[in-house]
């Protein structure tokens, strides 16, 4: 039923797409790394203006499709005369709605750690960055693995939403593969379990890391 | 865009998103019983069972639903199923997100403490009859927040069906788009439609996480 020669001969195909998907896995977990810290930044905010922005940003990315924020970016954007290629389109959406996501965590783990933390630094005489450098910010960031790696895992899986606007990465190649080949659950078998390798090394990745850094209670 | 177009336009879109919406239906009605019976499989089934469970949830949650949709919906038909697109959509959204619901049931569940087993035996209940009067009322009430979460999830995850060549939103403002060439604001409005959709169970979420707090 399964053709293991096929999936054995075609696996090198493959390569190319999977580096791709790689790429994209990358830039964009590097944005919405960073994006969520200038999302948590808002929120963390005092300042009213400030606080909403963040409020408003997060509940516009976390309610709409990526799929769809790639359209606005690759199809709607020409019209106003910017036009991002398909790579650009497709990193840049999924940055901006994963830093929401992102922007969440960041913000949940700085506030878990107990107000008392930050005041005991004060007392001592740090000034208020240095407590949030040097005490506030080694507690959260341990509470911060575990959101954080099945964040990173959504992104691995949502990189594949590339491929409807031609990236071609992973999917797209299994799809031209499908094309040519027309043996569909071989392709996708083969393309399922390279996803799988991918989203089960993050996982046991983050798995390790929790272990390295245990949060203290 | 003229405003007789603007009118055109909008009915279109409602209607795709009316399918949409119906999809989304579909597949949150699977995905909450189904991953009922997961979580239950996982957490009182035969062995057999309970690792053919597990390795269901492990294997669904590390493959893009994307690559799920298609690979269904093209591997069918050689298996000599027919299905179409929309039916292979609210299945396999619906099983999709059944993993992720069934992780919810399944803390749910183990949440409520084992003491609650041995007062429910103490007065004589079956067992069934511990899990259905007393131990699934408190659960569900961990879980109401966290499964619309994912609902929500479902819900913008109806938006790849278009991969499939099922008609939906996101395929009626591709076609709206490609006729006015007013792709902006077709797109802008698709996103609003799910912004919508998504936002007001985002409410009703937050507003049952607050009731079940104070409960």
């Amino acid at each position: 039923m399964f053709d293991l020669a096929f999936m054995m001969r075609n696996l090198p195909y493959l390569q190319e797409g999977l580096l791709v998907t790689l790429q994209l896995v990358a830039l964009s977990i590097t944005g919405a790394l960073t994006g969520g810290a200038l999302v948590a930044a808002c929120t963390l905010s005092r300042w009213r203006v400030l606080n909403g922005l963040g409020r408003v940003y997060i509940e516009v990315m976390r309610n709409t499709p990526v799929l769809v924020q790639i359209a606005i970016l690759y199809f709607g954007l020409p019209s106003i005369g910017l036009y991002p290629s398909a790579v650009l389109s497709a990193v840049l959406a999924l940055s901006m709605q994963n830093s929401a996501y992102i922007g969440e965590i960041y913000r949940a783990a700085i506030q878990s750690v107990s107000i008392r933390q930050t005041e005991s630094a004060l007392a001592l005489g740090m000034t208020s960055w240095a407590a949030f450098r040097h005490v506030v910010l080694p507690q959260a960031s341990r509470r911060m693995f575990p959101p954080l790696g099945s964040q990173a895992i959504f992104i691995i899986k949502d990189t594949s939403i590339a491929s409807t606007i031609a990236v071609a990465e992973l999917t797209h190649t299994g799809k031209l593969m499908l094309d040519r080949s027309g043996a569909p659950y071989e392709v996708f078998l083969m393309i399922a379990l390279l996803y799988l390798l991918l989203t089960s090394s993050v996982f046991l990745l983050v798995k390790g890391l929790e272990h390295r850094f245990p949060v203290k209670a | 865009m003229t405003t007789d177009l603007l009118f055109v336009a909008a009915r279109y879109l409602l209607m795709g998103a009316g399918v949409s919406l119906a999809v989304a239906l579909g597949a949150i009605a699977i995905s909450a019983t189904f991953g009922l019976l997961l979580a239950l499989a996982r957490l009182y089934g035969w062995w057999p069972l309970r690792i053919a469970a597990s390795l269901f949830v492990f294997f669904i949650r590390g493959v893009p639903l994307l690559i799920l949709l298609i690979s269904v919906y093209f591997s069918l038909p050689y298996f000599g199923v027919d299905l179409s697109a929309l039916a292979v959509a609210i299945l396999v959204i619906g099983l999709y997100f059944s993993s992720y619901t069934s992780e919810v049931y399944r803390t749910g569940i183990r949440s409520i403490p084992v003491l609650q087993w041995d007062a429910g035996r103490s007065l004589g209940l079956r067992r069934i009859a511990i899990f259905r009067l007393i131990i699934a009322p408190q659960a569900m009430r961990y879980c109401a927040a966290p499964l619309i979460n994912i609902f929500i999830m479902a819900v913008k995850g109806t938006s790849l069906i278009s991969a499939i060549g099922a008609w939906e939103v996101v395929m009626a403002g591709r076609e709206l788009s490609e006729r006015n060439f007013a792709v902006l604001p077709v797109y802008l409005a698709v996103a609003a439609i799910y912004f919508i959709i998504c936002f007001t169970l985002s409410r009703l979420s937050r507003a049952v996480e607050k009731s079940a707090a104070y409960a």
